[in-house]
């Protein structure tokens, strides 16, 4: 199923959800920014798995939302399920 | 236009629901066994709920003229309890003949554990001992791409699983290609925060094409919507695709997979509604 719409009828469709969805975005860092204790969070790992999600939203390309899946994705072991893998693992399939 | 919700677990919403559906144009739903919210204690408590599934929701279901489909096991988050888990997978047998059961679902991964993959391995070793096919649910967040990565390496791991009898559900933008490469079925589900929107699953539609997927609303007893599908129907309204395509996704698809199952007796809206039965009072 192709897109039947041109990109202009596509961006003014979602124009405005854009809008919105960035301050949305920028309303809650400031919530957390603004609150006490705010220097304990960027030392969380989410805070910086935002921050590449940010940095994946302001490149170019097609599969941007494939790549925020992925950054918000556990790693994955290819083989994990084969004879020589460690089948005592607590964690399989984990790329540890 | 009619439409099929091939994914929503009705025993956890009320009649009213099924009201509604209808008038939006449901004709069809098919309910997968899943999590109750607590661990069920014995096999007797899966008896009576495949019970349920299989004799009581099809009668509630037709009072609004919807027909009722439903799949049986046990799901990922009791397989832990594998004990109990190999109990039930031994009494499913007793429900593969009842009207209506599709098959062996919704099974997958949870936690991606070694137990979840024990059970995992079983469901389908039963499936593919009585000829059914297999409805699967993968995890959801950080765990998905890991598990749906797991559960195709173990759906191939078995000579016998043909990928032509497997749905892969919950499949979002990094796990749909995974599915369809393969030559799995696939269905994405429309559900608050946590899944899918039906914008999002209208973009994958227009990146991956209307073969073989299909869309959900998963509804259960969470926040849930168990009038999703209308929600994408009119996302792609509003995109200008045609009534036709449309219509593939969310009616021709599910019955073309659904037909697998010698026990899909699927009648066409207009012959139902003449039949249909009339509601009682529940008290
Ligand atoms: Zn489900």
């Amino acid at each position: 199923m192709e897109s039947v719409q041109n990109a202009t009828e596509v961006f003014d469709q979602v124009y405005l959800d854009i809008r919105a969805g960035l301050l949305v975005l920028a309303a809650s860092l400031d919530r957390v920014d603004r609150s006490e204790g705010a220097e304990v969070i960027s030392d969380d790992v989410r805070r910086e798995r935002i921050q590449q999600g940010l940095e994946i939203l302001s490149g170019p390309g097609l599969n941007r939302a494939e790549q925020i899946q992925v950054l918000f994705s556990d790693p994955y072991r290819s083989g994990w399920n084969t004879a020589d893998a460690n089948e005592t693992s607590d964690s399989p399939g984990d790329d540890a | 236009m009619y439409f099929f919700d091939p994914h929503v677990h009705m025993i956890s919403r009320v009649t009213d629901d099924y009201e509604r559906m209808a008038r939006m144009g449901c004709v069809g739903v098919s309910e997968p066994a899943f999590w109750a919210g607590f661990d069920r204690g014995s096999v007797d408590g899966f008896r009576d709920y495949f019970r349920q599934l299989t004799e009581f929701e099809p009668t509630r279901a037709g009072w609004s003229g919807v027909q009722h489909y439903a799949w049986l096991c046990i799901n990922a988050k009791e397989a832990e309890n594998v004990e109990l888990s190999r109990e039930v997978i031994a009494m499913i047998p007793e429900f593969l003949d009842k009207p209506g059961v599709l098959g062996i679902g919704e099974i997958g991964l949870n936690k991606n554990t070694p137990n979840e993959c024990t059970i995992f391995r079983e469901h389908v070793e039963l499936a593919m001992r009585t000829n059914e096919l297999i409805l699967i649910h993968t995890p959801h967040l950080d765990d998905k791409y890991k598990g749906s990565r797991m559960i195709i390496d173990m759906l191939l791991e078995d000579h016998r699983v043909d990928p032509g009898r497997v749905l892969i559900d919950h499949v979002e933008e990094h796990t749909v290609g995974l599915a369809r490469e393969e030559g799995f079925w696939c269905a994405m589900t429309l559900y608050p925060v946590t899944k899918c929107t039906p914008s999002r699953a209208a973009d994958i539609i227009e990146m991956y094409g209307d073969e073989r997927i299909m869309v959900n609303s998963a509804g259960d007893w969470g926040p849930s919507n168990p009038t999703a599908v209308p929600d994408f129907i009119m996302e792609l309204r509003r995109r200008g695709q045609s009534e036709s395509k449309i219509k593939k996704i969310v009616y021709d698809n599910p019955i073309e997979f659904f037909s697998g199952s010698e026990r899909f007796d699927f009648t066409p809206p207009d012959v139902f509604r003449e039949n249909a039965p009339t509601g009682v009072d529940a008290g």
